[in-house]
């Protein structure tokens, strides 16, 4: 079977950077997979899921999306960005509803998909509140809603559950695998959070900084559902510490990078 | 209305109206106590008996009502000019680049400096007026909407395009609404710009009737309290509109796109 | 108590910054009755020929020993308010803003002298079929401004052929209208007819735009109504009476000159004008526009009174004009 995505060779290197984002990366993501991309600020996992999201241009190299070369956003992606991203002023019935609009979808056609997507997340119950009336895990459960609602067949995750405090963030990695196992997308998760990666993927692409490129690939056979506190996962997260702390040499980088991994990954 | 409701309402006004009535009793103070020469100030009593007669004999309702509705139409056609403008400007890089620096220079340019151009194209009548009341609307308001246009969120315009919408449907759906809590302040700006624009225009065409043409003729047969009144007039019904229009708008806006928080 | 300490002293300022507000209103104006200079000022009109030839000439020297210094200004109130805010001491003035002066600051002024007679004229589009005073019934006037010479003539006119105007319930628009704008006006139909000073009077009618309505042309004529008048203020007229005799000297040879050869006067006009807007009026214009006007020291007796009696009928006065204040005082 073809690939859902295959990342082949993508670099970047932005303007008035000395080192690049990004040096040649390639990777494939079969359909159905969940595959994270994990590690500290400014090794380019960011800019790698903006590539596939179509939303930043390669400098080199080239991505392919169900077989289709990536020139732009759309065909079978949908994105959940770290904030939410929520359009203020809909209600979070029309916020889902957005994307099958842009889309021309008839508007009873709609209707039921919305009323689907929002019972998946839990959210049918305030279907016509605003997003300023919810709660921060409210808002991203609705912006993966808005996700769903289009049916992706490659769903891409940009920090999703960065922002949230750490009960709520526990809450949504168990109810996004839950959800993952109903739907079935193949998934690019980004995440700095070692543990959160682990728990959630097939694979794991661990990425360095200076310049951005993946040091390590995981396969993680863990059978599902999956506990957060389960020993094995402990085990991949210690060696993943190990080692970014063995790629790091820059005295001052190794101390920024270890204080902000060993951080949010414990 | 409750007791508690009566109190608040109280403070509310006393919250307000402590600067105005302190200025209003420094007027009384200063004219009753025979420092201000009565031809340069006259009393309040003096201005609220002018204005008392302006409405009764000259019908100052009358000119009141002719230049709302003159600045209320100007404004509207202002506004609207304004945003559509704007939004095309904001919409292309080319199209920016060119009407942006034209309209930063016009908006140096004092509006009434066109009204001898205006009288010469629509004739000297209330027409001339009104366009320039919707020129002197327009300017701030184009600048406004596509100062708004690049102050919308990255992230919304990604998870927009991300979701597939383009073009036309982008800009109705997401660029608009997005610059609206903007659009407020524009709003408020460019009334107080139709304002200017509309007050000028009116004291040199003075055919019709208006607020500008009483400033006018009070200026011209020396009668400062008339003058005086008419600054009122204008100064109360500037005060109405903010308190029972923009502040209400603002505070539906910023509540309703999140911008307060939940208050 | 921090905060309310606070709000004490922002409203200590307040009262502080109005006060000297207030000391500022009041406080300028009171001269010293000393001066070391005249102030003096005048329209750039060109009824107001003797003054710009004068201030030229017969005043340059200064008045009794006192140089003049000399302020063109636009229009009639900004000089009043000058001259009743200390700025002027004296000026030539129309008699509609001297009679508005008398009637809401009365005693500040002395009126002087006259300067010019006429230099107005009720001036008709051709096809408004106006012929007559008494045709003006119906239609639109321009005048340039509310209570000024050509308004307050205007109401005359109207009253002694049995008309009124609309704001008094009558059936006469009296429209005021810029005399910059005033081609604008006529063109686009706003008004029929105008009572327009000198010399815009001469060049709509070069243009063959207007007509000349000759009975009203008479009947101005009859009135003698003054275009403009020399006034001083009282204080400056009780300080410096020799300066005032000076003036009036230097006025009566400047009007004398005048009178005697209008080619100067239009000259002098038209490089006044060129020096403030880079543009000059034609020279024929300008001759007709003189012919139209006489200068003048005499006011011709009840004159003044008529402008009074018309400002009053308007409903343009705050409380009465002094009877004496219309009667010209030079010494």
């Amino acid at each position: 079977m073809a690939p859902a995505l295959r990342v082949n060779a993508v670099s970047k290197t932005y303007a008035r950077s000395e080192s690049p984002a990004l040096t040649p990366t390639s990777f494939d993501v079969e359909p159905g997979q969940f595959v994270s991309l994990v590690g500290p600020s400014g090794c380019g996992k960011s800019t790698l899921l903006g590539m596939i999201a179509g939303l930043i241009t390669p400098d080199e190299g080239s991505i392919e999306a169900l077989g289709e070369l990536v020139t732009g956003p759309g065909n079978g992606r949908a994105i959940v960005f770290q904030d939410a991203a929520l359009f203020p002023w809909l209600t979070l019935e029309r916020n889902v509803e957005y994307g099958l609009r842009a889309h021309g979808m008839p508007k009873a056609e709609r209707r039921e998909k919305v009323a689907h997507a929002l019972r998946m997340v839990h959210l049918d119950h305030v279907a016509d509140k605003h997003p300023y009336e919810l709660s921060g895990g409210m808002r991203q459960r609705a912006s993966i809603a808005r996700a769903l609602v289009l049916d992706p067949e490659i769903l891409l995750m940009d920090e999703p559950f960065s922002a949230l405090d750490a009960q709520t963030r526990t809450l949504l990695q168990d109810e996004l695998q839950r959800i993952w196992l109903e739907t079935r997308p193949a998934v690019v998760f980004v995440t700095h959070n070692l543990i959160e990666a682990a728990f959630l993927s097939d694979t794991v692409h661990l990425l360095s900084s200076s310049p951005g490129r993946v040091v390590k690939t995981y396969d993680i056979g863990i059978p599902r559902p999956r506990d957060e506190a389960d020993p094995a996962l402990l085990d991949i997260r210690h060696d993943m510490l190990e080692r970014l702390r063995a790629e790091v040499d820059d005295a001052a980088l190794r101390r920024a990078e270890f204080a902000e991994v060993t951080e949010v990954g414990a | 209305m409750s007791a508690d409701r009566l109190k608040s309402v109280c403070w509310d006004i006393v919250r307000k109206g402590w600067l105005l009535a302190l200025l209003m009793f420094l007027w009384w103070l200063v004219t009753a106590a025979g420092w201000a020469d009565p031809y340069k100030l006259p009393s309040p009593g003096h201005v609220l008996s002018t204005l008392g007669n302006l409405f009764t004999e000259r019908a100052l309702l009358d000119d009141l009502g002719a230049t709302l509705l003159r600045l209320v139409e100007g404004w509207a056609i202002g506004v609207t000019a304004g945003v559509l403008l704007g939004l095309i400007t904001g919409g292309s890089r080319f199209l920016e680049d060119g009407i942006r620096p034209v309209i930063a220079g016009l908006q140096a340019v004092p509006t009434i400096a066109f009204l001898p151009l205006a009288i010469l194209w629509f004739g000297f009548n209330g027409t001339a007026v009104l366009v320039i009341t919707a020129f002197g609307t327009f300017k701030p308001m184009a600048i406004s909407t596509y100062s708004a246009m690049h102050q919308v969120s990255p992230t919304l315009m990604m998870a927009g395009r991300a979701m597939g919408a383009r073009g036309l449907f982008l800009q109705r759906t997401l660029v608009f609404p997005a610059i609206v809590p903007n659009l407020v302040t524009g709003l408020k700006l460019s009334w107080s710009f139709a304002w200017r624009a509309l007050m000028a225009a009116e004291i040199v065409v003075t055919g019709a009737q208006g607020l500008g043409g009483v400033l006018e003729l009070g200026r011209e047969i020396g009668a400062i309290d008339v003058v005086i009144a008419v600054i009122l007039v204008i100064l109360v019904v500037g005060i109405v509109t903010e308190q029972l229009f923009f502040t209400r708008l603002e505070r539906w806006v910023n509540r309703r796109w999140g911008l307060t928080g939940a208050r | 108590m921090r905060a309310r300490a606070r709000a004490l002293g922002v409203l200590m300022a307040v009262v502080v910054v109005a006060l000297g507000g207030a000391v500022l209103v009041t406080g300028c104006g009171g001269g010293t009755g000393s001066y070391d200079s005249v102030q003096m000022g005048f329209l750039l009109n060109l009824t107001h020929g003797p003054a710009i030839i004068g201030l030229q000439k017969e005043s340059s020297d200064g008045l009794a020993g006192l140089p003049v210094d000399e302020h063109p200004f636009q229009t009639g109130p900004e000089e009043i308010s000058a001259l009743l805010g200390g700025s002027l001491d004296a000026a030539y003035v129309g008699p509609g803003p001297y009679v508005m002066a008398e009637s809401r600051a009365p005693g500040r002024l002395r009126l002087l002298a006259g300067v010019v007679t006429g230099g107005q004229r009720l001036v008709a589009t051709p096809s408004s079929g106006i012929r007559t005073i008494a045709d003006l019934a119906g239609k639109n006037v321009a005048v340039p401004a509310h209570g000024n010479t050509q308004d307050l003539t205007l109401r005359l006119l109207l009253e002694s052929a049995g008309l009124k105007g609309d704001d008094h319930g009558g059936t006469v628009g009296i429209v005021p209208v810029k005399n910059a704008a005033l081609g604008d006006a006529i063109d686009g139909g706003v008004v029929d007819a105008a009572l327009a000073p000198e010399p815009y009077a001469a060049k709509l009618i070069a243009t063959g735009v207007v007509v000349p309505v000759a009975p009203a042309d008479r009947q101005i004529a009859r009135w003698r109504i003054p275009a403009t008048v020399l006034v001083v203020t009282e204080e400056f007229a009780t300080a410096e009476p020799a300066a005032v005799r000076a003036l009036v000297a230097a006025n009566a040879r400047a009007v004398a000159r005048a009178q005697a050869n209008p080619a100067v006067v239009a000259k002098a006009f038209n490089d006044l004008i060129a020096e403030t807007t880079g543009k000059t009026m034609d020279g024929k214009v300008l001759m007709a526009a003189l012919a139209n006007m006489t200068a003048t020291t005499d006011i011709a007796p009840g004159s003044m009174q008529l402008m009074v009696d018309a400002a009053d009928a308007a409903g343009y006065l705050a409380g009465p004009v002094p009877p004496g204040s219309m009667v010209p005082r030079p010494g």
